[in-house]
């Protein structure tokens, strides 16, 4: 479904559903979706919850993301003017690049020379960590709602009381011999 | 609000290096505070969340940096919380390698020799714990099969864990909800507290400002001499105004 947000808060969203999907992509929600570029079958980190995890405050950057998205587009304005890309101006000029095109702008951004590359690196971690750990809502919740991310790394669903054990844990066997210079203690002498 | 107190000892830091020394300076009799940055977190309170707010980011600090990204503990116990609990003794071999002017890179009194009885020490005071091939978890044990077939030797890891209370619960990382993690948190910091070192928490040292006067409470010192013994310190602590974390954010 589509957000009813309207005017510079959609811009921004979705501006920051492209830089996340650049990361870990997944399928267009509906299909004039411009955000999600489409690249991967499945669910991504759109759908995993980036741009809510980025406007948590705990991240420390939730006050600065409409600097962020104003600055990426820039970027992506700037880069589609040095490669003779034309640009789409119904949409945020990052939005309006192709996959193909929103990576080599990240590439720019990340590149070990660039002067913003920190601010660029950790804003993108968060895009993996919402995929991975689903980190803006509880764990339990996240599984129990199916978190794309947590169930496609086959994340195990815990006990009654919220908790994790995992009874059967061990091979229960020798699989290696020991060095030869073993100590007593089990360590290499 | 900003106080100033007098105690023999201040430590700054209630991790390894920390609650080591609080402890034998509190049992030789010094009136010791523990001055640590992190919050001070009950088991019941290790929760097994990644939301951001829960106990495996508060007793955490994050920093990115460049290049590398580090992640330090960052509460009551420091790294002790949240490390994997693995105690290997580095083999002989570490302690002799040199640097690139071909210096040896360790203090030539520093052997695995010298160090064994220190590590039998910590042996028994965590207390460590040999694992057996049947408690070696599957990635360990994968490791090992892997080692195996590459023409390698694995040991399984000397651990401090009490195996019989550990679930296996994966949240390491997170502080150990099941007490099964011998952290500092079960040893070295209850002995320091039970010979009367003061732990604080959320506190954290700002300033350690040098003295042009030494001052002593058993001799008297002239203004440019300074005593090595019975020095008394003072310290100035400030008490952190938040939680080294955000309240967690609201369910969705």
């Amino acid at each position: 479904m589509q957000s009813d947000t309207s005017g510079g808060d959609q811009q921004r969203m979705r501006t920051l559903e492209a830089w996340a999907d650049t990361f870990v992509p997944g399928a267009k929600r509906w299909p004039d979706d411009r955000a999600i570029a489409g690249a991967a079958a499945g669910p991504g980190a759109v759908e995993a919850g980036a741009v809510e995890l980025l406007e948590t405050p705990a991240t420390g950057v939730s006050d600065g993301l409409d600097g962020l998205a104003k600055a990426l587009n820039e970027h992506a304005e700037a880069w589609a003017a040095t490669h003779g890309v034309a640009i789409d101006e119904s949409v945020p000029a990052f939005v309006a690049l192709s996959y193909a095109n929103r990576t080599a702008v990240v590439r720019m951004l990340i590149a070990p020379d660039h002067p913003e590359k920190d601010i660029w690196i950790l804003v993108a971690l968060f895009c993996f960590m919402a995929f991975d750990t689903a980190a803006h809502i509880h764990t339990v919740d996240a599984i129990a709602t199916g978190h794309p991310g947590l169930a496609a790394m086959g994340f195990a669903k815990p006990d009654a009381d919220g908790l994790w054990r995992f009874p059967d844990f061990t091979y229960g066997m020798q699989l290696a011999s020991l060095h030869p210079g073993t100590t007593p203690a089990g360590d290499p002498a | 609000m900003t106080t100033t107190e007098r105690t023999d000892i201040v430590v700054i830091g209630s991790g390894f290096g920390g609650a080591i020394a609080a402890y034998h300076l509190a049992a030789g009799g010094a009136k010791v505070v523990v001055l640590e940055r992190g919050p001070w977190l009950s088991s019941e309170e290790f929760e097994h969340d990644f939301i951001l707010g829960s106990s495996s980011t508060r007793i955490f600090e994050f920093v990115a940096g460049r290049g590398m990204s580090v992640l330090g503990g960052n509460c009551v116990g420091g790294g002790s919380v949240v490390f994997f609990a693995t105690m290997p003794r580095a083999p002989s071999f570490v302690f002799e390698r040199q640097g690139s002017i071909g210096r040896r890179l360790f203090p030539a009194a520093i052997t695995r020799e010298t160090l064994n009885p220190w590590y039998d020490r910590v042996v028994e005071a965590l207390p460590v714990h040999r694992q057996e091939w049947s408690e070696v978890t599957y990635p360990g044990g994968l490791w090992a099969a892997a080692c195996r077939h590459a023409g390698h030797t694995a040991n399984p890891v000397p651990v401090a864990i009490d195996t019989a209370m550990c679930t296996n619960c994966n949240w390491m990382m997170a502080g150990c909800r099941f007490d099964a993690k011998r952290s500092l948190l079960m040893n070295y910091l209850p002995a320091a507290i039970s010979h009367g070192a003061q732990i604080r928490p959320l506190h954290e040292a700002q300033q350690l400002p040098g003295t042009t006067t030494a001052t002593t409470g058993c001799t008297t010192a002239s203004s440019t001499t300074r005593t090595t013994g019975c020095r008394r310190a003072a310290a100035r602590s400030t008490r952190r105004s938040s939680c080294s974390r955000p309240a967690p954010a609201p369910r969705r």
